[in-house]
């Protein structure tokens, strides 16, 4: 075992695929020489040199669009998107080109491309460079959505990502690059599609991802102390969505609060409810399925304003009270 | 148009409580369908419809106690009038009287809000959500609240205990109990500590059969001339006797106990003494031609008297089988009221316990019952030798109105004798 960063443990994932997979590029604004806007790709420009770690224009539209032709023609590229809210410039290319094609061509061709980015707010980077905007992505059928919360899952899931034959939306955690974790010295992969029960508990089911993992942990902790044991689930990937895993933990505690960082009106958290109140585990509510989600604003650049803005420890244990 | 009036269902029935109505007002009726359930100082019993037609009235509301034969409702023909002086109680509206009246529908019940794991779980124990205390913060119904109902509902208790504990607020999950399979008693709710807090005095609620026995044993001992009596008696050649018939139980076909060995005697004996089979009025003695012997038995609802009829016609082998099924009866509340009336003779037996001798409360309008205490081996005169012997105290009270000290001494007298040579009362 190793202790790495989430921004390394990203790193490692992609040098390895480079390694195993000479198809494997990377393309990217300033991420060559100064590594990326948060250093991912560092010393990767080194190993691999120019050719495949390429520095691109400020044009989103235009090296997403080529990354979907080098896919299309049997290479497996790695787009990086600065911030998750540029996906907005490249968004045809992203939703209405990469999942698509696969289908309109009969099958005869395939776009495995990741499509990395750093989303997610908490860094005073202000309304357009702080969004959590994966709801969106999630309702393109042929795109995959995935969302690590840890080190060890961020690589073993990007390792996969970048082996799957469809596009795959990569959404890095900001504010999580510099957090450290544990990685076997093995390689390991972990599937797209199966969520992770970070902690067990029996008293609600907290359903999140991405950031809201850690602190969804950290109000488990402070709970504990009251007596309250909260279960942790780990979505890992919205799309593919481990259903089974949440209408199993609900029927299990009879409660539900999803905790995401995105805007919680028509936020993912939604699409979690809709599959709970359809299933099952309906019968085994003993209590309103609840979301937490930022308020409807746009996050605001001053650094107190914007911790308002989305959840907090104090404010997943008040709702978790709530419940019980 | 007949009268609905509440029956006098026994010879000592003076009021009745209509538990509940069994048909609404304008429900057809029939000439003895059960129309109402009814409780008297003995037994609770559905009573019948004294006509057909269809039930115009109701006079008294469920939980009324009236006197015997009081009118209570009536029935007769659809539209029929009721006398004017009946003063008639509101009933809920019939189906037919719903559909009469669209104009004022009634308010429609506010739905019970509970959660689908509540609702749920309810479903599965057989719990009325109505019957579920809630919880919720909006007053809706938890999964924890239909566990806490749940485990309320399968408390096994006796009826008192329950009263018990919902009189004294108190929670028989709480209680263990130590009856048959657990099952709490009221004594388990009173001696849990949780019955009584701060000092105040417990409140034991008065089951009807409970205060039956009050208001009975009460007036017994006011309205009559009672006395007792009684002497030792050496059953050892009974104890041998029964346990000869014991080892003769399968052809017998019952199983004969002291008891009936006891009681048998009991009826041999007033074929002598027909007094002791007898009641008292302010004008004459009725002296009756059969004994109707009543046995008091203890059940966990309290003291009850079934009767055997017709004791003085059966052989011991008869009287046993009788005997047990109307304590079987008894004790599985079965008892019918003719299962508790007629009575002229009544024993009880206190063997079971360390009692010897004991006055037993003379049962109005009887004249004489006898108690038989424990058979117990004591140092005894016998054939001029102190050697052990089974001893039992043999206690007689009587009404002093119908026969003197003299009368209960041959009694008593006639007891000891069959008693101690039992094939005396066998032959007779």
């Amino acid at each position: 075992m190793k202790e790495l960063t989430y921004a390394q443990a990203i790193n490692e994932a992609m040098c390895e695929e480079m390694e195993r997979d000479a198809n494997v590029f990377m393309m990217g604004e300033d991420i060559a020489e100064y590594c990326g806007a948060f250093g991912v790709s560092r010393g990767m420009l080194e190993k691999f040199g120019k050719d495949r770690i390429m520095n691109t224009p400020i044009a989103e539209q235009s090296y997403v669009g080529a990354a979907i032709g080098a896919a299309m023609a049997g290479m497996r590229p790695i787009v990086e998107l600065m911030f998750s809210d540029f996906m907005c410039v490249c968004f045809d290319e992203l939703v209405n080109e990469a999942p698509k094609m696969r289908f309109m061509f009969g099958g005869k061709v395939k776009v495995p491309m990741v499509m990395r980015t750093a989303a997610g707010a908490g860094t005073g980077a202000a309304a357009q460079h702080s969004q959590s905007l994966e709801a969106c992505l999630t309702h393109f059928p042929g795109l995959k959505v995935v969302i690590p919360s840890t080190p060890y899952d961020a690589k073993g899931l990007l390792k996969t990502a970048i082996r799957d034959d469809n596009p795959v939306m990569f959404l890095e955690q900001k504010t999580l690059y510099r957090t450290k974790g544990m990685i076997p010295e093995e390689e390991y992969t972990i599937p797209l599609g199966v969520a992770d029960v970070k902690r067990e508990g029996s008293d609600l089911s907290i359903i999140t991802y991405g950031r809201m993992v850690q602190m969804s942990l950290q109000a488990a902790d402070k709970l504990a102390e009251d007596g309250i044991h909260v279960e942790v689930v780990d979505l890992r990937s919205l799309l593919p969505l481990d259903r089974e895993s949440i209408i199993r933990s609900v029927k299990k505690t009879h409660r539900a609060l999803i905790v995401h960082e995105a805007v919680q009106f028509g936020g993912f958290g939604g699409e979690v409810v809709g599959q709970i109140a359809d299933s099952e585990a309906f019968y085994y509510l003993d209590a309103p399925i609840r979301r937490l989600g930022a308020l409807s604003c746009p996050i605001p650049f001053n650094p107190n304003l914007e911790r308002e803005t989305f959840p907090t420890v104090e404010k997943i244990i008040t709702q978790v009270k709530s419940l019980l | 148009m007949v009268e609905v009036f509440m029956p006098k269902a026994g010879m000592d029935m003076k009021e009745g409580t209509l538990i509940r109505w069994l048909k609404n007002v304008g429900d057809p009726v029939q000439l003895d369908e059960p129309i109402m359930e009814i409780e008297t100082d003995k037994i609770t019993m559905e009573a019948e419809a004294p006509g057909t037609g269809i039930l115009l009235a109701k006079l008294v509301e469920d939980g009324t106690t009236v006197p015997v034969l009081q009118t209570i409702g009536y029935i007769g023909k659809e539209g029929e009038k009721i006398p004017d002086t009946a003063s008639v109680i509101p009933d809920t509206p019939t189906a037919s009287e719903a559909t009469n009246a669209p104009a004022a529908p009634a308010a429609p019940a506010a739905p019970l809000a509970a959660t689908p794991y509540a609702k749920k779980l309810a479903q599965e124990a057989g719990i009325d959500l109505a019957d579920i205390v809630p919880s919720g913060t909006a007053g809706e119904i938890l999964a924890r609240d239909v566990e806490a109902a749940s485990a309320r509902k399968s408390a096994k208790a006796t009826s008192l205990a329950r009263k018990v504990a919902e009189v004294n607020d108190v929670d028989l999950t709480s209680i263990t109990g130590t009856g048959f399979r657990g099952k709490i008693r009221k004594d388990d709710v009173l001696g849990s500590g949780a019955a009584a807090p701060a000092g105040e005095p417990v409140r034991i609620p008065l089951t009807p059969i409970r205060a039956a026995i009050a208001r009975n044993m009460y007036n017994s001992q006011h309205s009559m001339a009672q006395t007792s009596d009684s002497v030792e008696i050496d059953v050892t050649d009974l104890m041998r006797l029964r346990g000869s018939l014991l080892s003769h139980q399968e052809r017998l076909g019952t199983r004969i106990t002291i008891n009936d060995l006891l009681s048998y005697a009991a009826v041999k004996m007033i074929q002598t003494h027909p007094l002791a089979n007898a009641s008292y009025t302010d004008t004459e003695i009725l002296s009756y031609p059969y004994v109707n012997l009543s046995m008091a038995v203890a059940t966990d609802y309290g003291l009850t008297s079934p009767v055997v009829h017709h004791a003085d016609r059966m052989s011991l082998v008869e009287l046993s089988q009788a005997l047990r099924k109307i304590v079987i009866k008894a004790r599985e509340r079965k008892l019918t009221m003719d299962d508790q009336s007629g009575a002229t003779f009544t024993i009880t037996n206190m063997g079971i316990f360390p009692v010897d001798n004991f006055n037993p409360i003379l049962p109005s309008p009887q004249s004489c019952i006898i108690g038989f205490g424990r058979c117990v081996d004591k140092p005894a005169v016998y054939q001029g030798e102190i050697c052990i012997r089974t001893m039992m105290v043999l206690s007689v009270t009587y009404d002093h109105r119908v026969f003197d000290g003299g009368e209960v001494g041959h009694i008593m007298q006639t007891m000891k004798e069959y008693i101690e040579s039992p094939e005396l009362f066998l032959v007779l």
